[in-house]
């Protein structure tokens, strides 16, 4: 499991925070890369900007992703995502707040693998991300690299 | 046989009963006498007795006694015999005529028959009187010449008479018609000519004989011989009569004594006067037959049957009655054509009846045809193909020999042609021929004149018919009564439509002038009496309009016209007129009146113009009042002098369309302009009526519009501002949806981020700084969870509700017991410990949209399933009634319930009636549930008992959901 990284794209430091606590609770000790807007997000994934010269074979086994973001939105990030042949089939989890229709239509529209609203009781946020990182960590078989 | 004047006289000559018994006795009583005296003088004279033997044969009994009984014996006989004709002659009928000339066909027979026994016993009686009283002894040559004497004195003798007798009896039957002889002439020529000179030869021989003694066998064969010679010759005689007489015995034979013999038997092959006689006879009999067949011609015509007998049927007459007639074989019928004054062939044989004319001959052609219509005279040509005086065609074209033509006269005066010719054989024509074809012409112009004059009263007659009929229609049509009054009996009669206009049933007029009088109105009576007795005065017509009153007691209007009428003396005797009801017409004129009045009087505008002047011929009060001039500055005046908005030109074409026919009637709107100057805005609706046989004219209704001017301006300015309102409203409408849009969406994702904080955090130092918080301070943090959990879901229900008002709506046909008792598995499987006792009501569907009617019953079954939560036999029924008309839906349960006083509160947003540590809630369920039902067209409400349970009705509206909440 150590080779496979978590990207987290969220800016909301508070929920970034309750995450990875979240994870480590529940004992999952991937390298979990925290991406605090859309730009630099897509920056890591594409190896632009600050992650220029990354090697990008090494990509996440799952992103999770806000939509709410600073700069590029979540959707904005999850159709450049798709868009790209080297993070095409990349797993990507829209975890949000908002349970609003039109977010969750649109977000399967731009090909999203799963969406998963926060709940705002921890207890109930902590099975969540476990049974997360359960499936995509464990159980879900991610695509060969460059395809 | 006596001789009394001339012939003629003699001929004439008729004969009594009397008479006819005298003179047949006589005859009857010589035929045996007569005979009987020659014989025995010649048998005296010859020798045969000597005169002494004779007195002996006569002194005695025997020949005397014979003598006496033979002729009273035929006297009886013959006297009984002819009963019938003198029964005849007495009493002459059909009957006894018919016995009498029975009794004559027969007497021939019985005449000769007891002459042959005469003649046999009278010899031998006079021989054996000889022998008896003188001694006589007879040889057999005495028999012999006894015999011949008796045989030829009685032949020589009896013969006259029984010809006398014929004779006679010929007189007796004077005038009857008999179809045959009874002796017929070559029997009496036989008779008179073969045997009288036979008998006398015999005589003489005998004379010689006795005298000279010299009786040789040379003489009997002379004698032989001459007597065969003579009865050769009679023979021969007898022939020749039979060739004169055959085409007469011919007819005889047949039984067809005249009239429709066929002509050709008694066509005479003697020379002699029978001959021509035959020939007379026959000639006689055509021009009987034709004359019948004109006759019958004519009858035909005079009998008038109809238009039966047309004028082609005459020309076809005549044309084969002239043909047979004259035996010619080309016949022409020629009628003066008075128009085009031609001579047209209207009929010839074998081609039948051409109205136009076979061929037209002009006047003055040189023309057989035209020669005997101006010369009015008959025309004989015997050879036609060298005569100048025919025209060629008649040679040429029709190829004839001879002709014979002759004019047709009507009152002296020639009407055509007919022509009867021969293309066959050359003809010498006969004064016979000459008089037939004159007949023929004069029958045939009588024909054509009776056919025409039969047409001229056929045509009469229609067109009196048909006048009459028209006069029949007119009167009843025009439901006019004809009367007639009688001075001297007071009577008035009158027709049947006299009766229905005085409102008379059938029968019930009494047929007096009081009679009538008492129906004629009161006020009018003396003047109606003085009309009478002023027309009855001075002799004059008059005509009168007075009122009478009906039966039903109403009053109508009659005119009635008159006329005196007067005997020869010129005194009047009656009246006689027509009358007629002419209520409807006075009524008619009363209602003009009043309709005039009424729209001189009405305040509405109505002007009338003339389309050519365009001029005014009237206007009312009304129209009068709107513009301000006077009538008569009005009626000279055109519509066009107060409409500043349009010309001459342009108002004429305006109406033009109307005048056209293309429109009946029009609106427009324009401007006119009062006497004083003032413009008015006016409607004006106006319509074309032409009424047949009178001018047309315009009506124009004219209402005055400035009120209602105003009041559309005002109404215009009114719904300009209104239109911005709502435009403005309807901007801002928008802006604050999109706003409260934005505001949802923002607060689904920033609103519960920091509550999520709250309660992680708080979650992070219970797990991980328990100790050093202490048992208070964990509390502390558990309640700050347990708000920001609340806070949570306080923020997820107003979401919902909001969405509802914004979401799409789509009606369906749902499920809802399906959808309940789905409902219910949902809730039953998360608390799986709760035993719940529910009652679904299966198969009931209501239309709506499908995912709000879902939000509602799980608020509503959600409620129930909640609040039965403490009870200890938990009830859920879920059905539908009716409740007047409306179906209405319920969930019940058995649970809280809650206090009905409160029930106004019930479906408020974040209202409770209960304590969230009993049901936990947020208060937005029911209000859900009422938005929802609002937002069907719906309504809902509850009946509740605190503790008893609670029941939510509600009902969805069809014809009006789905706007808004």
């Amino acid at each position: 499991m150590d080779d496979k990284k978590i990207l987290l794209i969220e800016d909301n430091p508070d929920d970034e925070s309750l995450t990875l606590r979240a994870l480590k609770k529940n004992n999952i000790a991937n390298e979990v890369i925290v991406a605090r807007d859309g730009v630099e997000a897509l920056d890591y994934l594409l190896g632009e900007g600050a992650h220029k010269g990354r090697d990008l074979s090494d990509q996440p086994q799952v992103i999770l992703l806000d939509l709410k973001l600073p700069k590029v939105d979540g959707l904005e990030v999850l159709k450049r995502i798709r868009e790209h042949d080297r993070t095409r089939h990349l797993p990507v989890v829209i975890l949000t707040t908002s349970n609003e229709e039109r977010d969750i239509i649109a977000s399967y529209d731009l090909g999203a693998n799963s969406y998963i609203r926060k709940p705002v009781d921890f207890e109930q946020f902590m099975e969540a991300v476990r049974q997360l990182g359960l499936y995509w960590l464990v159980l879900n078989i991610k695509a060969p690299n460059g395809h | 046989m006596t001789h009394k004047g001339d012939n003629s006289s003699r001929i004439m000559e008729t004969i009594d009963a009397q008479t006819f018994r005298k003179k047949f006795r006589l005859l009857i009583f010589n035929a045996w006498n007569v005979p009987a005296i020659f014989g025995l003088s010649f048998i005296l004279y010859v020798k045969i007795l000597s005169i002494p033997e004779m007195v002996a044969v006569m002194t005695h009994p025997l020949e005397p006694l014979f003598i006496i009984t033979w002729v009273s014996f035929s006297l009886w006989y013959f006297i009984r015999f002819a009963r019938p004709i003198v029964a005849y002659l007495e009493n002459p009928s059909e009957a006894s005529v018919d016995e009498a000339i029975r009794c004559i066909r027969r007497f021939p027979i019985h005449f000769w028959s007891l002459f042959l026994v005469y003649l046999v016993m009278a010899p031998v009686s006079v021989i054996w009187s000889a022998e008896l009283y003188a001694g006589f002894v007879p040889q057999p040559v005495d028999w012999f010449r006894i015999n011949m004497v008796a045989l030829i004195v009685s032949i020589i003798v009896g013969l006259p008479i029984f010809f006398l007798i014929l004779d006679l009896f010929g007189k007796a039957l004077t005038g009857v018609p008999l179809e045959k002889p009874h002796i017929t002439v070559r029997t009496k020529v036989f008779l008179i000519g073969a045997l009288v000179p036979l008998l006398i030869d015999t005589m003489l021989v005998q004379y010689y004989w006795s005298r000279t003694g010299f009786f040789t066998t040379e003489t009997f064969v002379v004698w032989l011989f001459l007597e065969l010679l003579a009865i050769a010759g009679s023979l021969i005689f007898v022939r020749s009569f039979g060739q004169s007489l055959a085409p007469l015995q011919t007819i005889f034979e047949g039984h067809q004594p005249y009239l429709g013999v066929n002509l050709d038997v008694l066509k005479s092959q003697s020379t002699d006067e029978i001959g021509v006689l035959t020939s007379a006879y026959r000639n006689v009999l055509s021009s009987l037959q034709i004359q019948a067949e004109m006759l019958e011609l004519n009858n035909q015509l005079l009998r008038k049957t109809g238009n039966s007998m047309s004028l082609e049927k005459v020309a076809d007459s005549v044309i084969s009655l002239a043909d047979k007639a004259i035996a010619g074989d080309k016949c022409f019928l020629i009628l003066h054509d008075a128009k085009t004054d031609k001579l047209l062939g209207v009929a010839q044989s074998g081609a039948g009846f051409k109205a136009e004319g076979h061929f037209a001959i002009e006047m003055n052609e040189p023309s057989l045809a035209v020669m005997t219509f101006m010369e009015d005279k008959v025309f004989a040509i015997a050879d036609v193909q060298t005569d100048p005086r025919c025209s060629p065609q008649l040679r040429q074209r029709f190829n004839i020999q001879s002709a014979l033509s002759a004019p047709l006269r009507l009152e002296g005066k020639p009407i055509g042609v007919l022509i009867s010719s021969s293309t066959r054989v050359r003809r010498d024509y006969t004064a016979r021929d000459e008089a037939v074809i004159q007949g023929l012409a004069r029958e045939a112009a009588l024909a054509i004149n009776t056919q025409r004059l039969n047409d001229q009263a056929l045509h009469a007659e229609n067109e009196l018919a048909q006048s009459s009929e028209r006069l029949g229609l007119a009167i009843d049509a025009g439901e006019i009564g004809i009367w007639e009054w009688d001075l001297a009996t007071d009577k008035l009669d009158w027709t049947s439509n006299a009766d229905k206009i005085f409102g008379f049933q059938p029968g019930e007029f009494k047929r007096t002038f009081q009679d009538l009088f008492e129906r004629i109105y009161p006020q009018d009576r003396e003047m109606v009496e003085k009309t009478f007795s002023d027309s009855i005065e001075k002799g004059a017509p008059f005509q009168v309009e007075l009122r009478i009153v009906k039966p039903d007691g109403s009053i109508g209007w009659v005119q009635a016209a008159g006329k005196v009428k007067k005997d020869e003396s010129g005194k009047p005797v009656g009246i006689f007129g027509v009358v007629s009801d002419v209520t409807a017409p006075k009524e008619a004129d009363r209602e003009v009146y009043r309709f005039k009045n009424t729209l001189d009087m009405t305040t509405d505008c109505v002007f009338m113009f003339d389309p050519e002047t365009l001029k005014f011929n009237y206007v009312n009060l009304g129209a009068i009042n709107q513009i301000g001039y006077s009538e008569q500055e009005m009626l000279s005046m055109s519509p066009v002098d107060i409409k500043p908005e349009y010309d001459e030109q342009t108002f004429r074409h305006l109406i033009q369309p109307m005048m056209d026919g293309k429109l009946k009637q029009f609106q427009f709107e324009t401007i006119h302009q009062q006497k004083n100057g003032n413009l008015i805005p006016v409607e004006i609706s106006l319509s074309y009526v032409q009424s047949a046989g009178e001018p047309g004219r315009f009506i124009a209704i004219v209402d005055d519009i400035t009120e209602r001017k105003r009041i559309e301006e005002e109404l215009d300015k009114h719904r300009e501002h209104l239109e911005e309102l709502v435009d403005k409203r309807t901007t801002e409408l928008r802006a604050v949806n999109k706003e409260l849009e934005a505001f949802s969406y923002s607060v689904s994702h920033d609103l519960r981020a920091p509550l999520r904080s709250i309660d992680g955090f708080s979650m992070a130092l219970l797990e991980d700084y328990a100790d050093n918080i202490g048992e208070e301070g964990r509390d502390y943090l558990n309640r700050v969870r347990k708000s920001a959990q609340t806070m949570s879901n306080l923020i997820d229900d107003l979401l919902e509700l909001s969405r509802l008002t914004r979401s799409e709506f789509k009606r369906e046909v749902v499920d809802i017991s399906a959808m309940s008792s789905g409902i219910l598995s949902e809730l039953a499987a998360q608390e799986p410990e709760r035993k719940v006792d529910a009652r679904i009501q299966e198969g009931i569907t209501a239309s709506g949209d499908k995912r709000l009617l879902k939000v509602m019953m799980d608020n509503l079954v959600g409620n129930a399933w909640k609040y039965t939560g403490k009870k200890e036999k938990p009830e859920i029924e879920f059905g539908q009634m009716d409740k007047n008309g409306e179906s209405v839906y319920y969930v019940r349960d058995n649970g809280a319930g809650f206090d009905m006083k409160y029930a106004d509160k019930l479906f408020g947003a974040f209202q409770r009636l209960h304590n969230p540590q009993d049901f936990p809630g947020t208060g937005v369920g029911l209000a859900i549930v009422q938005r929802i039902v609002h937002r069907h067209g719906g309504r809902t409400w509850a009946e509740a008992e605190p503790d008893h349970g609670a029941t939510f009705y509600f009902s969805l509206g069809i014809t009006n959901g789905g706007d808004n909440g």
